[in-house]
């Protein structure tokens, strides 16, 4: 055996490659070669497919045509929903103003609660159907293998799967299903650093929070800023998964070679393009009518009893201020404490938790409220701890349920908390050194 | 009777096929140890028994991932009396790396060249006989969806399996590395273990230069 | 002698996709450079905003145009490829800023804006798309003749 290992290690020396890459190329040439001499083409003849392919996986071209392709849906998802968010925000408001002044426990319910917490969380029903409608056009055009075979190149060198981008991408809309995609993975070590990174990737959920503070904080370059947070995902996902590969021993290794199909493209057809809309975005809908409703109630009664106290008495103020010292450093408030607490349970409850505290203190416009309690800076932070600080409580079931272990489950947990907290502090430290 | 494995890339059309050739006679059960459906058939043709086994559908042989392995191990262990691989003629060059592997192991490799309708649609001609030469194995062209060349797959079977003389083809990895191979080889035929001599010895050989692990637990017990 | 003349016709239309593209290409890239420039510079003039992201995506489409432009005088045929993904580029870009500026007349009426500029809406990304749609039914014509469509 001795003998063996040395003879492969003297030819891959000699070779300046290694085995297990060159000889299965061997046999891609070798196939090549003999297809090429069976094959006959009866007619020169360029097909469009042949075109698109030719740009879309061009080698120093088809990423950043990837990065502004992704560029013009998270504008079109934020900038273009921003009127009918307005619209339905209005008629929430009014909704809530049927009940008269919040005095009594019941009419604050439905103010505060309801109207406020809910409906407040409701509204961002058009950026996520937005999203989802401009990515299902990518989708159904056939453009999605293409952007995952480039980021595969990328990627291979890094050392990742590039398999693993279909599931990364999917993690755009929930990280549920993309975490069950992962199934797709035939390596063990490829399919759980891809599991581990998942929920960096930007979910939908998280997709209220940004548009909420990017609106207060950022004018112009709220879109920008949106899309700024799905960048910072997609560059820690590689990252994570990078330093997992190199360091943690039972992933080490290569990644698998993969072979991935390029379907022809086609044009979308709109049944399609909504069928998959919806089906996507109704699953907002089943969350609002279930856990951010219950979410919205827990909330709402946290914030409101003991009943007639101020907002900073309630048991809400109280667990805030428990929570504070640890986020203090970030420059986070106690409102922004609860948020994330709560935030656990959906991502969209960060949203809706600042609906209802600042519902309940009575300050109207929450965007406004919002600012004055932060800055530009750590705003930006919020956003960027709210993108990585935990995955959500479903995302958790699934990665317990995919990996079968709850040693890989907690180490998701713990290392997404500390990636959270170091990349947070950093925003804050490089933001008052820049802007003082 | 002789034994029969369907072998093929995902969406070559081999579940067509391999209903094609059993019909109604075909049960279902799952491989030992996974849970991988297996599904086996029967036929008579010009009064031979046939036994099929329906193989998952696999890109390559590595031992990286359950469904590879078992199609590996069925044909390495079971060694049946003919593997018929099945090539998507649209999509030729993909699917030949698969055949490559077959004839690394040594199988009794029959191509049943499908979709032939497609690729035609698409601009191309493929030639069977220029591949059959090539490859040195039988080349069959064929229909699957509307039921073309089964009959002619299936006297390719017969005659494969009752053909004593077989063509050996090997395809060569360049000098330095064919190199290697002969050393390895020579090192194995020198350990004599009777266990290895079950295996091909160029297959082992370039399984253990390309790092396989199985192989490699396996080797390593007698070398 | 029937074939050549129309082979030679052709690679005339080619060469005509390729100033057509060099010409966008400088455009795009002119505009985008100046979009960038002016968040470092911290001025901008309307209609031309300062925006560093759209102005680097302006820049990937004129990237997109000028390789087209190179592949296309270097005489390969398959160019015009670069040309194509160009002009859905900026349709693209192009759509989106008309849908932006339809949202922002909206928050307008809706009384969430104070105001409403027309000239600001009418950003660089409109009318160059504009500019290479007008490529587009010569460039239908092109490739009906290659048979890719």
């Amino acid at each position: 055996m001795e003998e063996i290992r040395r003879i492969r290690e003297e030819l891959s020396k000699k070779l300046g490659e290694d085995l297990e890459v060159l000889l299965p190329a061997r046999r891609y040439e070798t196939a090549g070669e003999i297809s090429r001499r069976c094959l006959r083409r009866r007619e020169e003849r360029l097909t469009l497919t042949d075109m698109l392919d030719h740009v879309f996986l061009h080698r120093a071209l088809g990423i950043p045509i990837f990065l502004a392709l992704m560029y013009a849906v998270f504008q079109f998802a934020y900038s273009v929903s921003e009127p009918f968010m307005v619209m339905l925000e209005a008629a929430f408001g009014w909704l809530g103003s049927l009940a008269g002044e919040a005095e009594t426990p019941l009419a604050s319910l439905w103010a505060d609660g309801i109207c406020g917490g809910l409906g407040f969380v409701l509204v961002f029903i058009f950026p996520i159907f937005f999203l989802f409608f401009a990515l299902a056009i990518l989708e159904d055009s056939g453009y999605l293998p293409r952007a995952a075979f480039v980021m595969d190149r990328l990627m291979y060198r890094l050392g990742l799967h590039g398999r693993s981008f279909i599931p990364l991408l999917l993690g755009f809309g929930c990280n549920l299903p993309a975490i069950m995609a992962t199934r797709v993975i035939d390596d063990e070590r490829d399919r759980l650093i891809t599991i581990l990174v998942n929920p960096l990737m930007s979910c939908s959920a998280r997709l209220p929070v940004y548009v909420l503070l990017a609106g207060a904080f950022f004018g112009a370059y709220a879109g920008a800023a949106i899309f700024s947070m799905y960048v910072l995902g997609i560059a820690l996902a590689i990252l994570m998964a990078l330093l997992f590969r190199k360091t943690i021993p039972q992933l080490r290794g290569k990644p698998a070679p993969f072979i991935l199909e390029l379907p022809p493209y086609l044009r979308p057809t709109l049944r399609s393009v909504l069928l998959k809309t919806w089906q996507r975005g109704v699953v907002f809908l089943k969350k609002a009518a279930t856990i951010l409703f219950a979410g919205a109630l827990a909330l709402w009664a946290l914030s409101s009893f003991p009943w007639g106290a101020p907002l900073e008495a309630t048991y809400a103020g109280m667990l805030g201020h428990a929570l504070e010292p640890l986020l203090r450093p970030l420059g986070f408030d106690w409102m922004a404490a609860v948020a994330l607490f709560f935030g656990f349970l959906a991502k969209e409850i960060v949203v809706e938790t600042f609906g209802i505290l600042y519902g309940v203190a009575g300050e109207e416009e929450i965007q406004a409220a919002v600012a004055a309690h932060m800055t530009p800076v750590t705003a930006f932070a919020f956003m960027a701890f709210t993108l990585i600080y935990l995955p959500c409580l479903a995302t958790f079931g699934i990665i317990r349920a995919e990996t079968g272990s709850w040693k890989w489950t907690l180490f998701a947990v713990a290392y997404e908390l500390a990636l959270a907290y170091a990349v947070a502090a950093t925003i804050v430290a490089f933001g008052s050194i820049v802007w003082g | 009777m002789i034994r029969v494995a369907l072998i093929g890339n995902p969406n070559v059309g081999k579940t067509v096929i391999f209903n094609h050739l059993t019909g109604a006679r075909q049960y279902v059960g799952n491989w030992p140890g996974v849970t991988v459906e297996k599904k086996v058939g029967r036929c008579t043709h010009r009064g031979v028994e046939m036994e099929v086994v329906d193989l998952p559908g696999v890109y390559s042989l590595t031992a990286r991932s359950p469904d590879e392995l078992i199609a590996r191990d069925y044909i390495v262990e079971e060694k049946p009396d003919v593997v018929v691989d099945i090539v998507d003629a649209s999509n030729l060059e993909r699917n030949l790396y698969l055949t490559l592997l077959l004839l690394e192991l040594e199988a009794n490799v029959v191509v049943a060249l499908n979709m032939m309708d497609v690729a035609a649609s698409e601009g191309y001609e493929v030639d069977a006989g220029m591949l059959s030469k090539l490859l040195g194995v039988p080349v069959v062209p064929c229909v699957a969806t509307r039921g073309e060349g089964i009959e002619a797959l299936k006297d390719a079977i017969v005659d494969a399996a009752t053909r004593k003389e077989r063509r050996r083809v090997a395809f060569g990895f360049g000098d330095e590395i064919e190199d290697a191979i002969k050393r390895v080889e020579a090192v194995l035929s020198r350990s004599g273990s009777e266990e290895l001599s079950r295996y091909p010895l160029r297959w082992l050989a370039i399984k253990l230069l390309e790092g396989d692990e199985r192989v490699e637990a396996l080797v390593s017990k007698f070398v | 002698m029937q074939e050549r003349r129309e082979e030679s016709k052709l690679e005339l239309e080619l060469k005509g996709f390729a100033v057509g593209s060099a010409v966008l290409g400088a455009a795009y890239a002119a505009l985008g450079v100046l979009e960038v420039v002016s968040v470092a510079g911290g001025f901008s003039f309307e209609p031309v905003p300062a925006d560093a992201a759209g102005g680097l995506c302006l820049l990937v489409v004129a990237a997109t145009f000028l390789l087209g432009a190179k592949e296309l005088l270097e005489g390969r045929t398959l160019g015009i490829s670069f040309v194509v993904v160009g002009v859905a580029l900026a349709a693209v870009f192009g759509l989106l800023y008309v849908l932006i500026a339809v949202a922002h007349a909206l928050m307008f009426v809706l009384g969430e804006a104070e105001e409403l500029s027309l000239l600001a809406e009418l950003r660089p990304e409109i009318w160059l798309a504009l500019a290479a749609a007008a490529m587009a039914p010569y460039l239908r014509r092109a490739l009906k003749e290659l048979r890719a469509i």
